[in-house]
């Protein structure tokens, strides 16, 4: 074998180990994956049967008739049956339905066991502890108002992440690369940083006038520090190798800055992100609990003060949902980025 | 310009010191009154026991490093910081992950804003060095021998006037390491470089160098040079070839 028929067998064999084949997004499903995908109907249909067939025990007068949980179970069979739908024929969606199916189905199983433990038992007691349907009833009935709340506590937060999350990685950047920035920066980052940013809302509430103003400050400040902390202790801790290879290839500061040192920043970015969106949901939330009058925070006080609970925990899933949501955006972004990484760890 | 009056142009080092201050350890001489001159067109292997200063010798000529005696001269100009035409191929094969086998290669090209009239060149490195269909991959996608390969290739795409070579092959097995030896003579016929190489292994200096350069325990100063007056291909089991390595063995043994 002369050597570069030797080569490429080494080539194919490497090909072979290490591109992985993609699979089709189009596929028909196993009768398997069908199957296992039927589950939470399961788990709906006992909650159906539960709910229509146990009595209602529940001393007190019921200041409302349950009415609401049939119908929120009818939603979510219409929507789950789009998904299994979906699901049948696209791969990547079936994957993820085929996988979280039990644990969908024990959702419903849940709130079952809520139902029985309150509405029909009395074993936890209403009105503290709500039942299902108390809860959608409220959800339902409050949708308005809950509705303005949530928008109220997004446009805090996003437009203080709008402006803190730039301001981190900017000043971030430029405490790893600077020596003179990093000097008068890095001692304040490490006395206000640590310090939750609610401590400031006096002094924010008296500099600003203006409570939307303090908590859109906090926000700021809340995402601004895990930005610059874990950027610039990022930069810093860059293995000179990379900075050597690119300087003897002919690269200028400001390109290494740009194409290595920013780059070899970015899982320190993105689990910065990560730090900055739950520093900010605390921080807004605290906010809405002392000074601001509007917001999902401020709905719960309001709604806790007012013993209405239904509404309380509607609110506490309704934020549930918001964040959730968010977080999982923000790690699909992050994956995005960190394509190239091996072996990296999924939300 | 650097392409026009390449060939003319000479690697110098006259008497070079190179001191390190340690704190624990004091002053650590690595480099003391050590001599070199190089052509273009030639391979130069440094050879000695660890720690002797090859590599700091190779950090000299990259400009990563200054000596604090004695000159280092490129085509009469003394060396000043780094350049890419002095070219480095580091020990640690750490590419940059971010970017796949082809905008690594392309990494130095792109930095110096040639990109766009050199662009074939990262497509015949690509082909030189075997990489065929891994233009797209990223390095963690790649075996070692392949993030070597895509190294070199990184270095070689800017057409250097000197190579310098920290043992980027050390890590590889021995079949590997072969083949790729091979590469690296196939790239000096190509583009007629001065290669410095650093390395522990005798038969990689027999195999690939025109002159071999032993160093003598630190502080590294020159002990004697061989000149391997073999053709290429070389016959790694020939006698003459293993007679070359027990006069560059003979050397070694500073007992």
């Amino acid at each position: 074998m002369s050597q570069d028929t030797i080569r490429e067998e080494q080539r194919k064999e490497e090909e072979r180990l290490f591109i992985k084949k993609k699979k089709p997004i189009i596929s028909r499903t196993s009768l398997k994956d069908a199957l296992k995908m039927l589950v939470p109907y399961v788990g709906m249909a006992i909650s159906a049967i539960e709910y229509v067939s146990l009595p209602q025990v529940h001393p007190m007068k019921l200041q409302y008739t349950p009415d609401s949980w049939l119908p929120a179970l009818a939603v979510c069979a219409v929507v789950y049956t789009i998904v299994y739908l979906v699901s049948l024929f696209v791969r990547p969606v079936r994957e993820k339905v085929a996988h979280f199916s039990w644990l969908v189905c024990a959702f419903f199983l849940f709130f079952t066991l809520q139902d029985y433990l309150t509405l029909r038992t009395g074993i936890l007691k209403m009105p503290f502890v709500p039942s299902p349907d108390k809860i959608v009833h409220e959800l339902v009935a409050n949708r308005d108002v809950i509705a303005s709340d949530a928008v109220s506590s997004m446009i805090t937060l996003f437009s203080g992440l709008l402006i803190g999350i730039p301001l981190g990685i900017i000043s971030g950047v430029s405490c790893g690369c600077v020596r003179l920035v990093d000097y008068w920066l890095n001692p304040l980052l490490k006395v206000v940083g640590p310090v939750p940013a609610l401590i400031w809302m006096p002094l924010f509430f008296v500099t600003f006038h203006s409570s939307r103003v303090a908590a859109l400050a906090a926000v700021v400040l809340a995402s601004w520090f895990p930005l610059t902390l874990m950027i610039s202790s990022a930069i810093k801790n860059i293995d000179r190798n990379l900075i050597e290879r690119a300087e003897t290839l002919g690269a200028s500061k400001m390109y290494t800055v740009l194409h290595v040192m920013i780059p070899n920043s970015i899982p320190a970015i993105a689990n910065a992100l990560f730090m900055a969106l739950s520093h900010s949901f605390g921080a807004m939330s605290a906010t809405e609990l002392c000074g601001v009058n509007s917001g999902l925070m401020f709905r719960i006080n309001y709604t806790t003060v007012a013993a209405n609970y239904g509404e309380v925990y509607a609110v506490i899933g309704v934020m549930i949902v918001i964040f959730a949501t968010l977080t999982t955006i923000m790690f699909a972004f992050r994956n995005w980025l960190l394509r190239w990484q091996k072996g990296l760890a999924r939300w | 310009m650097v392409e026009a009056d390449k060939n003319s142009k000479r690697l110098v080092a006259t008497d070079v010191l190179r001191v390190f201050d340690d704190a624990e350890k004091g002053e650590l001489t690595a480099l003391h009154d050590f001599s070199l001159e190089a052509d273009h067109g030639e391979i130069v292997a440094l050879i000695g026991p660890s720690g002797c200063g090859k590599s700091t010798f190779l950090r000299l000529v990259a400009g990563l490093d200054e000596a604090q005696g004695g000159t280092i001269e490129y085509g009469g100009e003394p060396i000043k910081g780094p350049s890419y035409d002095r070219g480095f191929v580091f020990q640690e094969t750490n590419l940059y992950p971010w970017l796949t086998v082809e905008k690594n290669i392309a990494f130095g090209l792109k930095a110096r804003g040639v990109y766009k009239q050199q662009k074939g060149r990262v497509q015949e490195m690509i082909d030189l060095m075997g990489l065929t269909g891994f233009e797209k991959s990223y390095p963690h996608q790649i075996s070692g021998g392949m993030a070597a390969r895509v190294a070199i290739a990184q270095t070689f795409v800017q057409d250097p006037g000197i190579i310098l070579l920290d043992e980027p092959l050390s890590a590889l097995d021995a079949f590997t390491r072969a083949i790729i030896q091979d590469e690296i003579l196939k790239m000096r016929d190509r583009f007629h470089p001065i290669i410095l190489m650093v390395t522990h292994d005798i038969e990689e200096a027999v195999y690939m160098a025109d002159r071999v350069i032993v160093l003598s325990p630190r502080p590294g100063t020159n002990v004697g040079e061989v000149k391997i007056d073999l053709p290429h291909p070389r016959d790694r089991i020939s006698s003459q070839f293993i007679e070359y390595r027990h006069a560059i063995m003979d050397m070694l043994e500073f007992d």
